[in-house]
């Protein structure tokens, strides 16, 4: 039988010659009948819109205008029995700018908006009216700076698991009024800035140029949206994120820079962040924390020398810290950077050290330190213990290419590169690490060839009570339009939320995704059911199957095949090489015929 | 009609059958057809430029005699030729950081900081190596820059080299490759010492013959072995052509006539034939190339659509009409009295024939207005670079108190009191409202239109036009060889925006005078430093300007950002001698060669010939009518202010 076929192939080739060489014909009949059909469901989450820069309208102190764009940090503090807010209000939500611009009434600089929102039946939120202190009605509110000084840059920030207070962080280290003034387009008033009447002493009646009144972390009140204080005890930095521990008493901050170093505040007083002392890491030290003393004003302007001169440990640009409420473990993303080497020379000349997981890298890259020629493309998220005040690397992004992995030639299944914001979602019993991705670049498989030309940024979600995390572990649960970049992940408390910002968005992005966006994704309880009942990751069979994951948006194959996809008419519409999965993404709903290079076919419904 | 039916039924039975038949065929499997042979190509390719740097480096650190270099450098060169046209593809970002990266500070994305970078590679190297390599200075940075792309590549090398190509992207990297040729190969760009670029092609050629060459038994297979032949012979064309190696007397015209266009062509037509998938079907997002063109110089060959948020509408030609008219209308300005069109009149390429534009108070305003008529080919605009998009760019003007003095929110406010204007806004966008997006996108519609790639040049390489005038033709070569002009104004653009990804657009210092009487004193324009990009205020960007496209010069004077220079004459002589810094001007950052181009009178004539022929045939007009139902009835007779 089997000779027949092959014998009137050959005929019929030779009589035609109108095969192509491809597994995959343009076009085919498939038999529909004839198939197992598997089902791809929706998506059990829906996404929400919540706020957009350059279109909703924000009520300043001067009256309403446009809202800021450049959304980053996203922070929710939760309603209390003593809030008085109309019913059923279920918290707010703080929104940073990360610019420096003027604006006549929002303010110079880069800001905050906060607004109020209630969970409606159907799982979605409704921004509230409310009316503030100050008199502001409506819904959305810019948080007002004017009484700290005014405010730039607004990153990261904190946002704590115990009571959800926010602060922002004034990001993108800044030298001289000429660059916050920006030709007189950002801040400015740069007249000399005296600070006054704050809870802090030793700061009290300092006159400091303007720009160095920026770069410091911020407590706002997202209630009366209005900033309370400066935190002048933590050191003038570049912040990007932290996070309080479950004491309430010690807050971890950390600092995108290079080098850049790992500090901690513990507070004399659970809640009261205003009295305390103020460490740096150094892991080679046996107490491994060495004290600043932040009642010097000028150790607090000029932190970074202070650590050097602590000859504290050096880490390659930490974005987001986060406390795990239950375990107070600290997690950090150390984003990476191509070109480290050039960048901390200087400062391990004066002394700094380097992290001991950059010397073991260095290493194996076969150099004595992690000089200039030592890289790190992927970075990684890093686990710190108070209990031990030890680190480790709790899960790497990559893989990474070294000599032992390059025998696996295949372009690899998952890939984490540059992890940023990083958040802890708790529900029911689980902790789940949300780890968003912001490319630092496309070299050496970071974006495979045929989508180099757009960045895209997942987010992506870990299950925490697995062993040893590798990337293969993580579950993809958004995708920024090409270019965009997302950040600011966080999640409500009451885990059926979770919330992020697209930010700088590109040309891909549909109208009116070219502002910046804050959205919401609900029914991220049940995203999390479905990852628990079902195992998307098959082992490695003969038998061709396919696993789709309505979350991910992916169908997984049960081995690593070329496979193509087929729409109804017969059209081939997707060819996919060497893959263990398919995005799904982009196709319509509909049914699809999946066939691989074998001839193997399963019918494939997207809802 | 009967007999037509049969017919169908017939050939869906024909195609049952051969669809049965051949997903029963074992043709052998994937791993054994050409691609294996071009794997086992391709990876010996990346070891043997490996072990030619070795050599070459070795050399570098010996007692060497220049002429011993230069021939071992031309060695490298052919393998590298032969390599680099896989890893430019498969790692375009590490291609051009530590590869074959253009020799010019550039900007890190994503840093905490303000990050520059110093240019790595073959450029860097071969601009080393046009200089005397005996002196000892330029010795010792020859020797280091070598060193540290041996140990670049490693890392190159390491991953590139476990990837497998697919049938594919052998399609998708040599037609890549032949734009290459065709905009940074054969125009001296990727050797900007050597000028070796055409022995480059050759070598480049002979690589994309080879890969081809695997393909036979396939073609033979699908009974195409015509189309295989006829490639084969067009890349033997090629190589006969490219053995007259000498760079300013090689005619570019006609290779790229004779041989990069239909070779552009049957690669695609190989690719199709064989049934390989296409991009098309692997990434669903933009490209900015679109893989069916079968022509460099063809309307559609860079997809217009990928650098702009409009998405061409069902509705397109109504959304096109809308824009005509906003851009016509003097109701977006503040006075009334203002429009688009008051700076970009269409009978002059979209440019207002003034020095610099004049604004609502009929002052000169700071720069000169630039063409629209292929605008929307580009990643960044103003001539700061100061927007990212068509889009972006409005708002500028909109707000600007020197022009529109105005803001989105009052424009929306006054359209929506007629009810012409809400009307049309609502057909073209299908009930979509009044808004920054559809206000944007319907303006953003009618600039996209204004490309017919319908001049000359064109029509003649879309095989449209037989014959060019002899200056035209001369004109044409030296554009793109000895003058150097296409070596920032890429073809078939003649803008700045780089192929083959065609996805940054680049600024230029050139040392633009302030006055043309004397040359020596530079514009005080900041240009790009000064856009108030924290990113982008960075020292080399200091009188850096945007690379305006070429096409319709001829109805764009005066020319250069501040429009400094009245006549296409006066702008050649600039360049002739060399810039800003070719007399004398201080200026240390200048992007342009100081050296003079050394054109003869002749040669100048006959470049401005070939620019002249870059004016489009079709003309576009500023026909609107005005909707006149405003409630506010002094609006309805609003005229755009045209005489100051």
């Amino acid at each position: 039988m089997k000779k027949t076929t092959l014998f009137l192939t050959s005929t019929f080739l030779m009589m035609t010659g109108a095969f192509a060489q491809s597994e995959f014909p343009t076009e085919v009949q498939p038999d529909w009948d004839a198939t197992e059909m598997v089902i791809m469901n929706e998506s059990p989450v829906t996404s929400q819109i919540l706020f957009t820069g350059g279109v909703d309208m924000v009520q300043t102190r001067s009256g309403e205008t446009l809202a800021k764009q450049w959304h980053d940090f996203i922070g929710f503090t939760p309603v209390t029995d003593e809030d008085c807010v109309p019913e059923g209000a279920y918290g707010w939500i703080s929104i940073n700018h990360e610019m420096i611009a003027k604006d006549d009434k929002i303010g110079d600089g880069g800001g905050m908006t906060s607004f109020l929102v209630k969970r409606l039946e159907d799982g979605t939120f409704e921004v509230l009216d409310q009316s503030l202190s100050d008199g502001r009605e409506g819904k959305f509110f810019n948080v007002d700076f004017s009484a700290v000084g005014e405010t730039g840059m607004n990153c990261g920030g904190i946002n704590s698991s115990i009571d959800g207070r926010v602060w922002t962080a004034e990001e993108w280290f800044r030298t001289s009024n000429e660059s916050i003034n920006d030709g007189g387009d950002g801040v400015r008033d740069i007249s000399d800035y005296t600070i006054k009447y704050t809870d802090f002493d030793f700061a009290n009646f300092q006159t400091i140029e303007k720009y160095q009144n920026f770069n410091w972390m911020v407590e706002i009140d997202p209630r009366n949206a209005k900033a309370i204080r400066k935190q002048y005890n933590w050191g003038r930095q570049g912040f990007e994120g932290g996070a309080i521990a479950p004491d309430n008493q010690t807050v971890y901050l950390g600092v995108d820079a290079n080098p850049t170093f790992f500090t901690k505040f513990v507070a004399d007083t659970p809640g009261d962040f205003t009295k305390g002392n103020l460490y740096v890491y150094k892991h080679d030290a046996a107490e491994k924390w060495v004290e600043i003393d932040n009642d010097d004003f000028d150790k607090m302007l000029n932190y970074f020398d202070e650590a050097i001169a602590a000859n504290a440990t050096m880490y390659n640009r930490i974005e987001w810290v986060t406390v795990d409420k239950n375990t107070g473990k600290v997690y950090l993303t150390e984003t990476g950077r191509d070109n480290i080497g050039e960048k901390w020379a200087d400062e391990a000349a004066a002394g700094a050290v380097f992290a001991p997981h950059h010397v073991t890298r260095a290493a194996a890259q076969g150099l004595a330190t992690p000089d200039e020629n030592y890289t790190d493309y992927y970075g990684r998220v890093l686990e710190f213990d108070p209990s031990t005040n030890e680190f480790s690397v709790y899960l790497a992004a990559g893989p990474e290419m070294t000599e032992e992995n390059v025998a696996e030639a295949d372009y690899p299944e998952k890939h984490l590169s540059n992890p940023d914001g990083l958040n802890l979602l708790y529900s029911g019993d689980k902790t789940y690490m949300l780890i968003c991705e912001d490319l630092n670049g496309t070299s050496y498989g970071r974006m495979p060839a045929e989508y180099a030309s757009n960045k895209m940024c997942e987010l992506y979600m870990l299950d925490m009570s697995v062993e040893n995390p590798t990337i293969d572990n993580l579950f993809r649960i958004a995708q920024t339009p090409a270019g965009a970049e997302i950040t600011g992940v966080c999640p409500t408390p009451d885990g059926k939320t979770i919330m992020f910002n697209s930010q700088h968005p590109s040309s891909d992005n549909p109208a009116p995704y070219n502002n910046s966006l804050t959205v919401a994704l609900h029914g991220v309880d049940e995203l999390v059911n479905a990852l628990d009942v079902t195992d998307f990751v098959p082992t490695s069979s003969d038998s061709f199957e396919i696993f789709p994951n309505p979350v991910e948006r992916l169908v997984y194959l049960s081995k690593k095949t070329d496979v193509a996809l087929y729409e109804v008419t017969g059209k081939r519409v997707a060819v996919y090489r060497n893959r263990k999965s398919f995005d799904v993404s982009n196709l319509n709903p509909g049914v699809y015929f999946v066939v691989t290079k074998d001839k193997e076919t399963k019918k494939l419904v997207i809802k | 009609m009967k007999a037509l039916k049969y017919f169908s039924i017939l050939s869906i039975g024909i195609i049952i059958i051969a669809t049965l038949l051949s997903s029963q065929k074992k043709n052998g499997t994937y791993s054994e057809k050409s691609i294996k042979q071009i794997n086992v190509q391709f990876q010996s390719k990346l070891n043997n430029f490996e072990a030619k740097l070795f050599t070459f480096e070795k050399l570098l650190n010996s007692d060497f005699s220049s002429k011993e270099v230069f021939t071992s450098y031309k060695n490298l060169r052919k393998v590298f030729k032969k390599t680099g046209l896989y890893i430019a593809y498969l790692d375009p970002e590490a291609n051009d950081r530590f590869l074959n990266g253009a020799p010019l500070l550039k900007i890190m994305k994503k840093t905490p900081e303000l990050s520059i970078v110093e240019p790595k590679g073959m450029q860097v190297i071969d601009e080393l190596m046009g200089e005397n390599i005996k002196e000892e200075e330029i010795k010792k940075e020859l020797q280091q820059k070598v060193s540290q792309l041996i140990k670049n590549y490693k890392n190159i090398k390491l991953y590139v080299s476990r990837l497998n190509l697919t049938d594919r992207q052998v399609f998708e990297l040599i037609r890549q490759e032949l734009i290459r040729i065709t905009t940074l190969g054969i125009t001296g760009f990727d050797t900007p010492g050597t000028l070796l670029g055409i022995a480059d092609a050759k070598s480049s050629f002979s690589e994309m013959k080879m890969l081809i060459q695997a393909y036979e038994s396939e073609m033979r297979n699908i009974n195409r072995i015509d189309l295989y032949k006829e490639t084969i012979k067009q890349f033997e064309e090629g190589i006969q052509q490219l053995n007259k190696d000498d760079f300013n007397s090689f005619n570019r015209l006609i290779f790229i006539k004779k041989v990069i266009n239909p070779l552009y062509g049957n690669i695609k037509k190989m690719h199709f034939a064989l049934g390989y998938e296409t991009i098309d079907e692997v990434y669903f997002g933009k490209k900015t190339t679109n893989y069916e063109v079968e022509n460099l110089f063809e309307k559609n060959f860079v997809n217009k659509e990928y650098f702009t948020t409009y998405k061409v509408e069902k509705n397109h030609e109504k959304v096109v009409e809308l824009g005509k008219l906003l851009f016509n209308d003097p109701i977006l300005s503040s006075t009334k009295k203002m429009a688009c069109v008051s700076c970009h009149h269409a009978d002059k390429a979209f440019t207002d024939g003034q020095k610099t534009s004049i604004s609502n108070a009929g002052e000169f305003v700071k720069r000169n207005s630039p063409t629209l008529n292929y605008a929307i080919f580009a990643t960044k605009y103003l001539h700061d670079l100061r927007a990212d998009r068509l889009e972006d760019q409005y708002e500028h003007v909109i707000t600007n108190p020197d022009e529109f003095n105005s803001s989105y929110q009052q424009i929306i406010k006054d359209l929506n009191t007629s009810p012409t204007y809400q009307k049309m806004f609502s057909e073209a966008f299908e009930n979509k409202e009044i808004s920054t997006t559809t206000i944007d996108h319907a303006i953003t519609a009618f600039i996209m239109d204004l490309t017919p790639f319908d001049n000359d040049i064109d029509l003649y390489f879309q095989n449209k036009k037989a014959v060019l005038k002899p200056e035209i033709k001369r004109g044409f070569n030296l554009f793109t060889g000895k003058a150097a002009c296409a070596t920032c104004h890429f073809i078939p653009l003649y803008n700045g925006t780089v192929p083959p990804a065609y996805l940054d657009t680049e600024s230029e210092v050139l040392g633009v005078p302030k006055t043309k009487e004397n040359q020596k004193i530079i514009d005080e324009d900041l240009g790009r430093y000064g856009n108030k990009r924290p990113k982008e205020h960075a020292i080399h960007y200091k009188n850096s300007f945007k690379t305006p496209t070429l096409r319709n010069i001829a109805n764009t004077a005066p020319y250069m950002h501040n429009g400094v220079f009245n006549t296409l004459e006066e702008v050649m002589e600039f360049y002739n001698n060399g810039g800003g810094a070719g007399q004398g001007m201080d200026v240390e950052n200048q992007t342009l060669s100081d050296a003079p181009l050394n054109l003869s009178e002749q040669e100048i004539s006959d470049i401005i010939a070939f620019m002249k022929a870059l004016s489009d045939k079709k003309q576009f007009d500023e026909k609107v009518n005005l909707p006149t139902d405003f409630p506010n009835k002094s609006w309805n007779q609003r005229k755009v202010m045209s005489n100051y």
